[in-house]
């Protein structure tokens, strides 16, 4: 079985989509990083990090843990949370119809 | 799911802009529909029809998709707008008149009124374009 990412491993992966998929610069992307201020994203950008994320978790991201999310930090530790419950066999969230 | 005639009603598109034809499936997050490019097909012009139709008619199928959930009593019906597209891979340059189209779509991601679907079209089981869309759905931000 492969060894799960460690959070310094999460933290690259994160910026390798955050600056592949909006040409932004690495060195600016800090774990402390708000996503809708410091790097200027928004909430239609958040959906492509979200469906790219599911291809490193494995598992459909929770809408609601999400929608919470703020900065880089807090992505890591979704990433990080998501691979626990994909470890632990948690069953996916339903994809929700948009409303 | 309700029959093909009562989803394509309960989407929004009407006349020359409904490109479907017929909702072959709807089947967990996925749906398939069908579109036959018929020579007054609104994008016809000398008898061929640019691929990038191919993200309209994921829009379309995203939209079937979305009218196959709502109650076959509600309205209105599904309102919602193609955001865009950060991938579109199209493998022809045109289409033809007279070619049937299958457009397969699965939502991937949806909070709130935004959602992606990933998206294959398919032209005598070859696959012709593939990609992915956003969409937001809901009368008030059609409304603005």
């Amino acid at each position: 079985m492969a060894q799960r990412l460690d959070r310094d491993q999460i933290f690259k992966k994160v910026v390798e989509i955050l600056s592949d998929s909006f040409e932004l610069e690495p060195s600016n992307i800090k774990l402390e990083s708000t996503l809708y201020e410091d790097l200027d994203l928004d909430s239609i950008d958040a959906v492509d990090i979200f469906v790219q994320l599911r291809d490193l978790t494995g598992r459909r991201p929770d809408p609601e843990k999400a929608k919470q999310i703020r900065t880089v930090e807090e992505l890591v530790s979704f990433v990080e949370s998501e691979l626990e419950a994909a470890e632990r066999g948690e069953p996916e969230p339903e994809t929700p119809m948009p409303t | 799911m309700s029959s093909s005639s009562d989803v394509l009603a309960r989407m929004p598109h009407r006349g020359p802009m409904l490109f479907l034809d017929e909702v072959l499936e709807v089947s967990g997050s996925k749906a398939r529909t069908r579109t036959v490019l018929r020579d007054d097909f609104i994008l016809a012009k000398d008898g061929k029809v640019s691929s990038l139709v191919s993200i309209e008619l994921f829009a379309q199928a995203a939209a079937a998709y979305m009218a196959s959930k709502t109650s076959p009593t509600e309205r209105p019906t599904v309102q919602g707008a193609l955001l865009g597209s950060r991938s579109l891979d199209t493998f022809v340059d045109a289409f033809d008149v007279g070619d049937e189209l299958i457009a397969e779509v699965e939502q991937v991601f949806g909070a709130g009124a935004l959602a992606q679907f990933k998206c294959a079209l398919f032209r005598a089981g070859q696959k012709v374009a593939e990609g992915n869309i956003n969409v937001v759905s809901g009368s008030d931000v059609v409304r603005g």
